[in-house]
């Protein structure tokens, strides 16, 4: 017996069908199934993973794409046979969704009515209206048409059945079976109930006849399949599979052509702009070794296939070059030198010894893969020109499937179940997921869910069960997918939550396996602080610098120096705690030590332990050793240690003789290890190959486990080399012009590890003067500015916390050529008291105000607000003749009052840091200072204080905390165990101002305080 | 200026909650936002204090009581604590759900000074063993504002009040947060420096709410007061001449008591929801029956027939020697509408009905019936109590079930032919009674339409019969 299961829903049918589109396949070919219909509700979003199943666990079963869709009382499958049905159900689909609200779709009946050659499949409702819809949908699809008749061991069956039988003989159309399949197997009805719950928001409790009243919408064997329908109508579902061809695999996609002019080929003006490029790049000539680089890429690309790729973000960046956005290129492709001379990144070749192929390779079969960062700013300039430039038809934002987390799923589950809210948000609140050794399971029961209920027990295993479901889609951050013809043959496009944006049903790990290029646009806030930096620069001292400029300078020993002693606050990639305590050791000295600094202190060669072999060898400690040619030429640059992704991926294949295709296969599976664990699959394969390669097992085993560490965290050498050419530059502005630096750093802000706050404190250790906000001498930005003969920071208005920025820039240009001189004027020239009010709190009135109060005080008079006192900007002669004093009525400010302030408003202070005040006020008991542990002996009792700046417990470390504490002097490095975390949870969770008592760890330059006792001060911040 | 004095009642659910030996630390949890209002001196010992979230607490404190808070209980109490004052002073006033205001000039005639009227509350309040904290003032403002403080002075002297006054801090009084905070953002904490200011001054810069608030505060605006009045109720005692042994005789002298209160009800205009029969008997503890009228009544004759059922059903163990009729909740009556066919009238017709039937039978006997929305045959309906409005449910049209289902599934012992089916239903995971079961519609040897099932160990039952 054949069966094709024509009508199933996966989990992208969001809070309906309830198993992944992975396990419908698999559990379709266990089942023997001749093929599976994914059919989701007016979407496609979850075939092509169905897809790649199939392909990946080789399974038997074919996948036929279709859609379910409803409109009004009716309700039917589109199946596709043909790649031009596939186009077509595309464009209904789209149709339907742009006309509806992010999430919904809306049909019309011409939609319908214009699929021309789908196989329909409809599904009567069992009321009056379906002759009218036989009719119709007779006349209008006439052989396509045909009834699927459904059993789900309902009430009514017999009756459903026979009605279907009476429309059949009535109106001549064949009858298939169809399944109407939700789950892939009986077990997930709860879960199916529970999102059936989720989606009308009540408790599952609740629903009642709503839910699905068994468990026959999974899928079932053939043997019970015999037993509920007619033989004929199984056989017609074989009937319908033949029919349908269609296979993802056969979509290919075009590139627009519009960038190549009529008279040449791609490659052919590639080459031309290559050329034009090398004159620009290398103008005393290209050095023989790069020009053969370069011939070698344009032959990869040309063999490839790959120059429209290279074309179209040459137009982009070109582009934003035109529009002066700063902008860098990475990527497995762009650190090329043909992307060099496209001006698409600007790594030198003649820094990094550039190997193509270590980036596109032939047999790998990988798409090449280019991002391209622009400033965070203006990114949305460079989005709107290519939606410009090709149309919202043909260009759109990959999705990005949001699923449910931790999080969603202890919230959504819980409700469904009937746990009260304050509950869930209890448990939410209080589990603790950087704590790896207890798993939230065992902390939720210690949190009050009793674990031998039976709704506890349930509640377990489906948040367990949720995790990883698609939610709803979402857009991607950057990556474009621009077409040659419209999209919607391609792929649905719906909109996106912000308007005029569209979207794709497919996310970025579906493309790649359909191999469609994508284009990423992404946004970098360190490119915007380096183009400030740049403007800054240019209009105080009338250099003009371009990051070409400073890369070709070659390296600069002092910027080294500085990186070395780990003054890294602000500089781009190199500023995290962990990044800090690393370069003492590692001492980078060069680009290229850079490059592997910013790779190495990553999860994944933490994990893999890879950092210390390399600081070993690299310290002449231990020897450089290869166990063959072949992994020296992998490992060389390294020290023998595998450091970067692709270094992994290429060991695999050289040392196990992995083909092409099984490392792209690795690469995956190392992407998703933490979800899926498939990388044990390959253990086998790698150690092995490793053996019979002449390697030995200890060897073999210690690559694997490296690849394991590795995971989802690997890091590839192409990002770093384009990271690292921003980490130099912006070490470099910082240790040459260091006040263009920190000023450009906080017109960018948000970005980096750093707030507002923490930058001034390092900005002030590196002597670089920072004035106050001033009504009068502020600009809207901060800005450099001379005081003293000395280049000084004037912050500037953007820091208030509240004040509009159309506002702000208002109060700078209008600001009269001699300053503002009362609040008064203020008022009368239309401030509110809104704006009045911040600018006070900021006390940025202080130019013509006794202070934040007394600013205050004079704003709040509504006599100004009258018209007989407009105009009268004298005040306090006014008052003054009533015998009575304007100013507050009490004292001033104290110091304290005005920290707390200067937080409050402007989110940090330029007066005494906190603990100053707190140390002058004798409420604090003798500690040590930052700047004093240097002289602590290594192993010595200390006792530090200091606000916290910063909490981070990364994965690779476990059981870790880190903390940084700031005190007057400088940052803190406190490391926190678990247990003493546990131990001390209040402290550890909410503590503001934190005292640690504990031991110093002194490793060369690099400090830490290991926590022993914690104490909560926070209190003494309120008093 | 009037003298008043302020009581605060820190504590008052978990004073009259609790006995004082409890083992175990009791906190008042606000269910709202989950924060301790309350708690014991046991549970403060262990570093628990007001203004804890509940978590923090849990965490400091394993076995705690917690109680959620209930400020309806607390009003309630509020008022017993006023009806024991009504005994000893007049002018008593609520301020709050925890907080009572004495006018005390007029009372000093009577007690001759201020100290005499103050022992005679303290002896009151000691009484009913309450925590508070109190305060005099000249203003109902100024009292509150140190009683909520803790102030805890009783004095006359005008200027030491007021430099009580002066020396809080702004954050302790109730001005509404947002004036309190522009306050302290022109630098004025504290009430002394709020004083300083003229009120021409604040007028200027602040809304009304504010110099209202002062004005208040010195007693140079007067506040509406309104003063407590005990509540009405009814309760009559009626001796006995001679013990009665036979409980059918009692309707007689239970008529009059019931006479008295029509007369109480009328010249009122209220009903009696129910009422408490207390029998007392010779030797032993009273009888206390109840009696309900669920439509609300007030006639002697309407509540004698329903007293009469209930009596009925009862036993006296010795003779009654008297005779206790409280009654209660008693309300306004419902204007009744006057259209005979009016639904009103039918579900008042129900009401009585109902109650008749329940003085008769007892409570438990009367039930109403209800649908619910349930796959399951044994969860589809069920009891709820009578007049509870039902909600509609729109059963899904042609479900095939039974007119009688049996309370129990019979096994299946005959054959039979089976119709229709299956019809599996395999759902209710979430609670106790999860099931599994194909139903199918059978005919029997009698001709007899079944509705029987198949569990899944092939076991077969009857489930209910067609008509």
């Amino acid at each position: 017996m054949r069966y094709a299961e024509l009508f199933c829903q996966s989990n992208f049918s969001f809070l309906q069908g309830a198993s992944h589109p992975e396990e419908l396949v698999k559990q379709a070919d266990f089942l023997g199934y001749e093929a599976i219909a994914i059919c989701d509700e007016c979407s496609v979003a979850g075939v092509v993973r169905a897809h790649t199943a199939i392909k990946k666990y080789q399974l038997g079963v074919k996948l036929i794409i279709g859609s379910v869709l409803c409109f009004e009382d009716l309700k039917i499958v589109v199946i596709c046979p043909d790649r031009i049905a596939y186009a077509e159900l595309c464009r209904v689909i789209s149709n339907a969704r742009k006309r509806s609200e992010k999430g919904q779709y809306e049909l019309a009946l011409w939609d319908l009515m214009s699929i021309k050659h789908g196989i329909v499949i409809w599904l009567p409702s069992f009321t009056e209206r379906d002759h009218h819809w036989a009719e119709w949908l007779k006349k209008h699809h006439g052989v396509r048409l045909w009834i699927g008749a459904q059993r789900h061991l309902l009430h009514n069956d017999e009756v459903y059945l026979a009605h279907c039988e009476i429309l059949s003989e009535r109106y001549s159309l064949p009858i298939s079976a169809c399944g109407g399949v939700l789950m892939h197997s009986a077990t997930r009805q709860r879960l199916q109930h529970v999102l059936s719950a989720i989606k009308r928001g009540v408790c599952v409790e609740k629903i009642g006849v709503e839910l699905l009243c068994n468990m026959e919408r999974s899928l079932r064997s053939k043997s019970k399949l015999i037993k509920l329908f007619k033989a004929q109508w199984i056989e017609n579902t074989h009937v319908i599979a033949q029919q349908c061809t269609f296979s993802l695999e056969t979509l290919c996609y075009e590139y627009p052509s519009e960038l190549v002019p009529k008279s040449k080929t791609a490659i052919e003006y590639l080459r031309t702009l290559v050329e034009q490029g090398k004159q620009c790049r290398f103008p005393g000539g290209v050095p023989d070794n790069i020009e053969k680089i370069i011939m070698k890429e344009l032959h990869l690309i040309d063999e490839l296939n790959y120059a429209h790729f290279f074309l179209t973000i040459h137009d982009v960046v070109m582009f934003a070059k035109q529009q002066g956005i700063l902008y860098q290129g990475r990527g497995s492709a762009a650190n090329s030198v043909v992307c060099y001379c496209l001006e698409i990144t600007s790594v030198d070749p003649r820094q990094i010894s550039v190997l193509f192929e270590r980036f596109i390779s032939k047999e790998r079969n990988e798409p090449p893969d280019i991002d391209v960062d622009f400033e965070h700013e203006r990114r949305e300039e460079v989005i709107q020109y290519i939606y410009k430039k090709y149309g919202r038809e043909r260009a759109a934002l990959a999705a990005t499937v949001v699923s449910y987390r931790f999080k969603s799923a202890i919230r959504d589950v819980g409700k469904a179940l009937g746990i009260d809210t304050t509950q869930l948000e209890y448990f939410i609140k209080n589990i603790n997921r950087r704590d790896k050794s207890l798993h939230w399971q065992t902390q939720i029961v210690t949190l009050g869910l009793d674990p031998n209920s039976v709704q506890g027990q349930q509640f377990i295993e489906l948040v367990d069960e949720i995790i990883g479901f698609p939610r709803h889609l979402s857009q991607h951050v950057g990556g474009f997918v621009i077409s040659a013809g419209p999209l919607y043959e391609l792929v649905p496009v719906e909109n996106a939550s912000m308007a005029e944006r569209s979207v794709i049903q497919w996310d970025k790990d579906d493309l790649e396996s359909l191999s469609l290029l994508k284009v990423d646009v992404l946004a970098l806030g360190m490119l915007s602080a380096i183009r400030k930096a740049f403007q800054q620069i240019e209009l105080h001292l009338g250099h003009r610098w371009e990051i070409a400029d400073i890369t070709r300078l070659q390296d600069d020993a002092q910027v080294y120096g500085m990186l070395q002693s780990a003054d890294t606050v602000g500089v781009f990639q190199i500023e995290s705690r962990a990044q800090m305590s690393m370069l003492p050791r590692l001492k980078p000295a060069c680009y290229y030590d850079l490059v592997i600094q910013i790779a190495i202190v990553r999860p994944g060669p933490i994990q893999g332990d890879m950092v210390h072999p390399f600081l070993k060898r690299r310290n002449g400690q231990e020897p450089v050793t290869y166990p063959s040619k072949e992994v020296e030429e992998v490992l060389s640059r390294t020290m023998g240690v595998p450091i970067f992704q692709e270094q992994v991926i290429k060991l695999a294949m050289v040392a196990a003789g992995f083909s092409g295709g099984e490392a792209d296969q690795l690469r995956r599976a190392m992407a998703a290890w933490k979800k899926s664990g498939e990388l044990m699959r390959f253990k086998n394969k790698l150690i092995t190959g490793m053996q019979k390669k002449g390697y030995s097992t200890a060897y073999a085993e210690q690559i694997f486990a490296q690849i394991c560490g590795f995971g989802e965290y690997g890091f590839p050498e192409s990002h770093s080399a384009s990271f690292a050419v921003l980490a130099y530059v912006s070490a470099w502005l910082k240790y040459y012009y260091p006040a263009f630096f920190y000023c450009s750093l906080l017109n960018s802000l948000p970005m980096g590890f750093y707030s507002a706050s923490q930058l001034c404190q390092d900005a002030k250790r590196h002597h670089v003067m920072i004035l106050p906000i001033c009504i009068n001498h502020s600009n809207y930005d901060h800005s450099v500015c001379e005081s003293e003969g000395q280049l000084v920071i004037r912050l500037g208005l953007r820091l208030i916390k509240g004040l509009r920025s159309i506002i702000g820039k208002a109060l700078v240009a209008q600001r009269p050529e001699k300053g503002y001189i009362s609040c008064a004027q203020l008022q009368n020239m239309g401030y509110g008291q809104g704006t009045m009010s911040v600018l006070a709190s900021a006390n940025a009135l202080h130019a013509f105000t006794d202070g934040r109060y007394s600013a205050r005080w004079e704003i709040m008079n509504k006599e100004t607000e009258l018209p007989l006192f407009k105009g009268i900007d004298n005040h306090r002669a006014l008052d003054e003749t009533q015998g009575k004093t304007l100013r507050a009525p009490v004292g001033e400010a104290t110091e304290a009052d005005n920290l707390l302030e200067d937080y409050q408003a402007v989110g940090l202070t330029l007066n005494k840091h906190p603990i100053t005040l707190l140390e002058e006020s004798g409420q604090l008991t003798r500690f040590t200072r930052a700047r004093d542990l240097i002289n602590l002996q290594h192993k010595s009792w200390v006792k530090v204080i200091g606000l916290v700046t910063g909490k981070q417990s990364p994965g690779t470390a476990k059981g870790v905390t880190f903390f940084t504490l700031e005190d007057d002097s400088g940052n803190i490095n406190v490391v926190i165990w678990a247990g003493t975390a546990r131990a001390q949870k209040q402290a550890y969770l909410s503590a503001k101002l934190l005292e640690v008592q504990g031991i110093v760890e002194k490793e060369g330059e690099v400090i830490h305080v290991i926590a022993g006792r914690l104490t909560n001060l926070s209190e003494l911040l309120n008093r | 200026m009037t003298l008043c004095i302020h009581l605060h009642f820190t504590q008052l659910q978990l004073d009259s909650t609790f006995c004082a030996s409890s083992e175990q630390p009791v906190i008042i949890v606000d269910a709202n936002d989950n924060r301790i209002v309350q708690a014991c001196g046991k549970a403060r010992a262990q570093g628990i204090s007001v203004g804890l979230g509940l978590g923090a607490a849990a965490a400091l404190c394993r076995h705690l009581h917690v109680q959620p808070y209930d400020q309806l209980f607390e009003k309630n109490k509020l008022k017993e604590i006023a009806h024991s004052l009504y005994q000893v002073t007049s002018d008593i006033s609520f301020v709050s759900h925890n907080s009572i205001l004495l006018r005390v000039s007029n009372m000093l005639n009577l007690y001759q000074s201020l100290e005499a009227y103050w022992q005679c509350i303290q002896v009151v309040l000691k009484r009913l063993d309450v925590h508070y904290n109190y305060a005099s003032g000249y203003s109902p403002l100024a009292a509150q504002l140190l009683a909520k403080n803790a102030a805890n002075v009783i004095s006359e002297d005008r200027h030491m009040l007021l430099h009580k006054v002066k020396s809080r801090a702004l954050y302790e009084s109730d001005l509404p947060h947002t004036i309190s905070e522009q306050l302290t953002r022109v630098g004025v904490h504290t009430f002394e420096a709020l004083l300083t200011i003229s009120m021409a001054q604040l007028a200027k810069r602040f809304d009304a709410q504010l110099v209202h608030y002062v004005g208040r505060l010195l007693g140079q605006f007067k506040e509406p007061v309104n003063f407590y009045q005990p509540p009405e109720c009814f309760s009559r005692y009626l001796e006995l001449l001679f013990e009665l042994d036979n409980i059918a005789w009692l309707s007689k002298p239970l008529h009059k008591l019931l006479l008295q209160l029509e007369d109480f009800l009328l010249s009122r205009d209220k009903v009696a929801y129910e009422l408490e029969i207390e029998l007392q008997q010779r030797d032993h503890v009273p009888l206390v029956l109840n009696v309900h009228a669920k439509a609300g009544e007030y006639r002697a004759v309407k509540w004698l027939t329903l007293s009469e059922f209930v009596l009925l059903n009862s036993q006296i163990a010795s003779p009654v020697q008297g005779i206790t009729l409280n009654a209660q909740r008693i309300t306004e009556r419902q204007k009744v509408c006057g259209d005979l066919f009016s639904q009103q009238q039918e579900a008042s017709c129900a009401a009585s009905l109902i109650s008749t039937l329940q003085a008769k039978l007892g409570e438990e006997a009367i039930q109403g019936i209800q649908v619910y929305a349930d796959h399951r045959p044994e969860k589809a309906s069920g009891f709820i109590a009578p007049l509870h409005p039902c909600s509609s449910l729109i059963r899904e049209p042609g479900l095939v079930r039974p007119t009688m289902l049996l309370a129990h599934p019979q096994p299946l012992l005959e054959e039979i032919q089976v119709q229709q089916g299956p019809e599996r239903i395999a759902t209710g995971w979430w609670d106790a009674d999860p099931m599994i079961r194909d139903y199918f519609v059978a005919k029997d040897q009698a001709g007899r339409w079944l509705w029987v099932f198949r569990d899944p160990t092939q076991h077969w039952y009857i489930h209910g019969v067609f008509h």
